[in-house]
């Protein structure tokens, strides 16, 4: 693409340029605080959004599936990704005491953070007794999860991102949509005046327009080039922490995550407490199937172990090394016994890339930092099911994520079971067991915050006329011989949203229930034994 | 309490009996009840498939592969970084590097600057001028077409990372089939260095509309020299 | 031959079947009790010609997983009780459709985990099968349909449910028993295995992304060219027969088991002039 514009046309173009991103922006941020339903309905009318999300999860759909040929080694492989993990979780406390005794030993300084909040806080702590003021950012789901990017700019700390993906979603003003493809849901033409509007170069220029991906790689290249070498301090996520060895593990395949903790001084690294596995070998299974699973490779291009900061003799490498625990929720999650799963995950993306709905409405619809299948399972588990139980509701209940998680999470199960704690009966005030420490809390955070009276009457009504077999008559008589109502215009309005976009379904003339007898099939079993519960025509 | 004692505590209060039948009560940490579930080997490669297999993954990762001799591989990689039009390239103190900077200097030396580093060069250096960064690997992986780098006094982390050129040198026999036969077999350090690499390629990202671009942050250029008579 | 694809074969829960029995139990489901009828003559049709006595308790009503998969246990439960006992006696239990099948066979136990009749719902969930995991694993129906009367050409695009798939790894079983049908080709639509957007009170819940995803499925399956479409699901022929229609693109659907049992005994419902066909007869408007 070539962008021939004269210097006059070129300075209003980027100042319209700018207006439209800082209108696009604002309208993200609105759309963040509404509704989920608004969310997900906007998105499918975006037909250039759809376009993004269909086109990315078909692509990453067949990667995977290039890289999996044989089922049965899938399968085996599965099978041992989800051993790897729930060993990690049966001895969690443990292994993570481990962790921390053997990364201090390697020179490696862990913190324990219980919230979101204190997570921020310690790090802030940590770049200010260092004079670090500008901070180089690897890849890190938790550090959006936490929201530190806007604790620490809020106190005067540049914090930059330096993956390409989130360095663009950084430059719009919006959150990731996709915890492996941060900016999936912008084209080559959206990145191109983003950057051509936003972008600075390190002598304050211009990055001039271009939709060639090549050149808009190489110019954002040299912008964080210029990051890496000057930054005070850089923070990264961890993809898996070995306990044995005190070994930190970041994959990758740009380089930001080995620029961003080796170039700076002093390099913090933040994770979830769920991802320490105890020993090394239990890493290489993990990541093939992580790489495979997430971008269907092999191996990314980089592996990067770690396990402390320089040593006397090291000509380069961080002075410090930090390693901050997150819990923000995730030992409650380890004390419920059905959703204990959850902190399986690997954060490979796999789920969100199979989910039918997901490549419907895409990332933002979730608005949380982790969208699709496992966001849903997540996050109202670490925020509350009063704010994001609504978005349970938008699963079909298909089944594909389960079937492309790397290590059997059973994803549908757990929504199911998140949709039964939204609408449990036992209601419990989200503050009170918040505070709860030494007992075990099994209850998720908001039980019980979408139970309506009128579903409740509805289910409730509904049993009533299954359980028992003569209102259950009258129930499929009255839709039998009154089928043609089934037909009236009434009947879609009532029926609606079904009849929006499909015809009415027509009862029968008569029930199985009726045919069956009138056919004379037997209601009873006759055994030769006589059935004492049998039951009763 | 504070935060460690607390979280620690919530989750020990809350584990459930080890559900793995193999793990004694009193030794939860044991391991061998996994090692037993695992089956052969995530892939059969056969020893005489390492090699091609390795190459091959290299290159479907558009990194360079040479192979080269003991004998020649200086003066090969010499000849290369003129034609290339490399003016500053890195190495760490070492051996290998020594006979590089040897043959440097007999092929053509005025348009190579090269240096074996012994102190801690300057970032603006480092980012600006090195065109070149050589590195030794000790191992390879073929399932993966991956170099194992240690870092180190003798490897500094920069030099597979920052210069636009990298170039790593490796032994054929040190190839083994994978990153899982490499830790069964227990060729990882038992004192892991500060930091070790796997290293499968160039710099790349696919994160503007799925599409390729290598030269992400790392470096544009990987090429391998293999050894084929070490 | 039996078909097990690899998928079935890899299934983590690789089920025993019983030699023929005697007598089996239908669950009609609460969805062709009252919309697929024929649906469930059919099978019971089929089932009686293999010389299996069939008992419908008149008791049965619905499996309950409306209410489950809101996450209103309590009401499932009740439901499922009345079914615990509908089916007590020790023989299996044939199931109409792939989702009911899989909320017997595999959530009954979790429902009923911790209450007083869990060992009878363990005992349930372990004698269900769906329709043509019964039909094929047991009766090995698919090999003897060569002698089917009606022979004539009919292309026919089958649609899986997520439930018979992913649930209870039946698909290949599914196409089994209709590729091995003489004269019918299976046509297969566009992203075959992606769901169509029913999920039960999904479609209402999330009114919107389900309409999106049935619109998708209609048109993939519109573009096949097929003459018939069938499922051995309802939810799911429901939502993409009624968004055809809605299109003014009806198709005839036809659930699994009435398409065995009409070409087996040469009385296709969708053939002019014959009687039977008005009792299937779905297109719009029609009040016969």
């Amino acid at each position: 693409m070539s962008q021939k514009i004269a210097s006059d046309s070129m300075h209003i173009n980027i100042e319209q340029l700018q207006q439209e991103l800082n209108v696009e922006q604002r309208e993200f941020n609105e759309l963040q605080q509404r509704h989920f339903k608004v969310r997900a309905k906007m998105a499918l009318e975006n037909e250039a959004l759809r376009k993004s999300f269909r086109g990315a999860s078909d692509f990453l759909m067949g990667k995977r599936k290039a890289v999996f040929p044989d089922e049965g080694a899938l399968s085996a492989l599965r099978d041992r990704g989800e051993a790897i993990r729930q060993h990690s979780l049966a001895n969690l406390p443990e292994l993570l005491e481990r962790l921390e005794k053997n990364l201090t030993a390697n020179g490696v300084q862990v913190h324990w953070a219980e919230t979101a909040d204190e997570a921020c806080t310690i790090i802030h702590d940590i770049l200010t007794a260092n004079n670090a003021r500008t901070v180089v950012k690897g890849k890190s789901m938790v550090t959006e999860e936490i929201e530190l990017n806007h604790f620490l700019e809020a106190r005067g700390i540049e914090c930059l991102e330096s993956d390409m993906g989130e360095y663009l979603v950084q430059l719009a003003g919006e959150t990731p949509s996709h915890i492996i493809m941060p900016a999936i849901h912008k084209n080559k033409a959206q990145i191109a005046r983003l950057m051509h509007a936003r972008a600075q170069t390190s002598d304050g220029s211009q990055v001039p327009y271009t939709e060639d991906v090549d050149e808009l790689i190489g110019n954002a290249r040299a912008i964080l080039r210029d990051k890496f070498m000057r930054a005070d301090a850089g923070i990264s996520g961890v993809n898996m922490a070995v306990a044995n060895t005190g070994t930190l593990c970041l994959v990758e395949n740009e380089g930001n995550g080995r620029m961003t903790t080796t170039m700076p001084k002093l390099h913090i690294a933040v994770t979830g407490i769920e991802k320490v596995v105890e020993d090394f070998s239990h890493v290489p299974e993990l990541l093939t199937l992580l790489t495979r699973s997430a971008t269907g490779q092999k191996i990314s291009t980089y592996f990067n172990m770690i396990s402390g900061p320089k040593k006397a003799g090291e000509l380069d490498g961080p002075e410090q090394v930090h390693l901050v625990l997150v819990d923000n929720g995730r030992s409650r999650i380890f004390s419920h016994p059905v959703l204990k799963p959850t902190l399986q995950c690997i954060r490979c993306g796999a789920c969100m890339n199979h989910c039918p709905v997901y490549a419907r409405v895409g990332g933002h619809a979730y608005g949380s930092t982790y969208p699709g299948p496992i966001g849903q399972v997540v996050t109202p588990q670490i925020a509350g099911l009063e704010k994001h139980g609504d978005m349970l509701s938008a699963c079909s209940l298909n089944g594909a994520c389960g079937e492309a998680c790397p290590v059997r999470i059973p994803l549908p199960e757990l929504i199911r079971e998140l949709r039964a704690e939204a609408v449990s009966p036992q209601f419990t005030d989200a503050a009170a067991v918040s505070t709860a420490t030494a007992t075990a809390v099994q209850e998720v955070m908001g039980r019980g915050a979408k139970r309506t009276l009128g579903e409740s009457l509805i289910w409730r009504g509904w049993a009533l006329t299954h359980r028992f077999a003569p209102l259950y008559r009258i129930m499929t008589t009255a839709m039998t011989r009154g089928r043609g109502l089934f037909r009236s215009k009434a009947a879609a309005a009532l029926l609606s949203p079904w009849t929006d976009s499909r015809s009415t379904p027509q009862p029968a003339r008569r029930s199985l229930h009726e045919l069956a007898k009138a056919r004379g099939v037997a209601g009873q079993y006759q055994n030769n034994t006589a059935d004492k519960r049998g039951d009763n025509a | 309490m504070n935060s460690r004692e607390r979280i620690l505590q919530r989750l020990y209060a809350s584990q459930t009996p080890a559900q793995n039948p193999g793990q004694k009560p009193g030794n939860r940490s044991q391991t061998t009840g996994i090692q037993a579930e695992h089956a052969a080997g995530w892939t059969q490669l056969a020893q005489s498939e390492w090699l091609a297999s390795f190459k091959q993954n290299l290159l479907d990762n558009h990194a360079e592969v040479i192979e080269t001799t003991t004998a020649s591989w200086a003066t090969e990689l010499a000849q290369q970084l003129t034609a290339r039009g490399v003016k500053r390239l890195l190495s760490g103190e070492h051996e290998q590097g020594q006979v590089l900077l040897n043959a440097l200097a007999e092929h053509q030396a005025a348009a190579v600057d090269a240096s074996l580093l012994t102190e801690p060069l300057s970032k603006e250096e480092l980012f600006t001028a090195a065109d070149a960064g050589f590195s030794v690997a000790s191992a390879g992986l073929a399932e993966t077409g991956s170099l194992l780098v240690e870092t180190g006094p003798q490897e500094p982390r920069a030099l597979s990372l920052v210069p636009p050129l990298n170039i790593i040198l490796l032994n054929a026999s040190a190839i083994t089939a994978s990153f899982l036969t490499l830790v069964q077999a227990q060729k990882l350090p038992a004192q892991l260095p500060t930091n070790v690499l796997l290293i499968s390629g160039p710099s790349k990202t696919a994160d503007i509309q799925q599409t390729l671009a290598y030269g992400a942050h790392g470096p544009k250029e990987l090429i391998v020299l293999l050894l084929t008579d070490a | 031959m039996t078909q097990h694809n690899t998928t079935v074969a890899a299934s983590r829960h690789q089920r025993v079947y019983p030699p023929k029995p005697e007598a089996v139990y239908l669950l009609g489901t609460c969805l062709v009790d009252s919309f697929y009828p024929e649906a469930g003559m059919d099978a019971i049709a089929l089932l009686q010609h293999a010389g299996i006595e069939v008992i419908f308790p008149q008791s049965q009503s619905c499996c309950g997983q409306p209410a489950y998969n809101s996450g209103y246990d309590e009401q499932a439960r009740a439901v499922a009780r009345t079914q615990l006992q509908a089916f007590a006696a020790d023989i299996p239990v044939v199931v109409m459709m792939g989702s009911c099948a899989g909320m017997v066979h595999k959530e009954y136990p979790k429902l009923f985990a911790g209450q007083p009749e869990e060992a009878a719902a363990i005992a349930l969930a372990a004698r269900s099968y769906e329709f043509s995991e019964f039909m094929v694993n047991v009766l090995q129906l698919e090999q003897q349909l060569a002698q089917a009367e009606d022979q004539s050409p009919l292309t026919v695009a089958l649609h899986t449910s997520c439930s018979a798939r992913r649930g209870m790894g039946v698909a290949a079983e599914h196409k089994a028993l209709v590729e091995n049908l003489p004269g019918v080709q299976v046509v297969e639509p566009e992203r075959v295995a992606e769901c169509c957007g029913f999920g039960g009170t999904f479609a209402v819940k999330q009114g919107d992304i389900s309409a999106a995803m049935a619109a998708d499925k209609a048109n993939a399956i519109a573009a096949t060219g097929c003459q018939r479409l069938v499922s051995g699901d309802c939810g799911c022929l429901m939502n993409i027969s009624g968004t055809l229609d809605r299109q003014e693109r009806a198709l005839p659907v036809q659930h699994l088991a009435s398409l065995l049992y009409t070409r087996l005994n040469g009385n296709d419902p969708f053939q002019v002039g014959q009687k039977r066909s008005q009792q299937y007869n779905k297109k719009s408007g029609d009040k016969a």
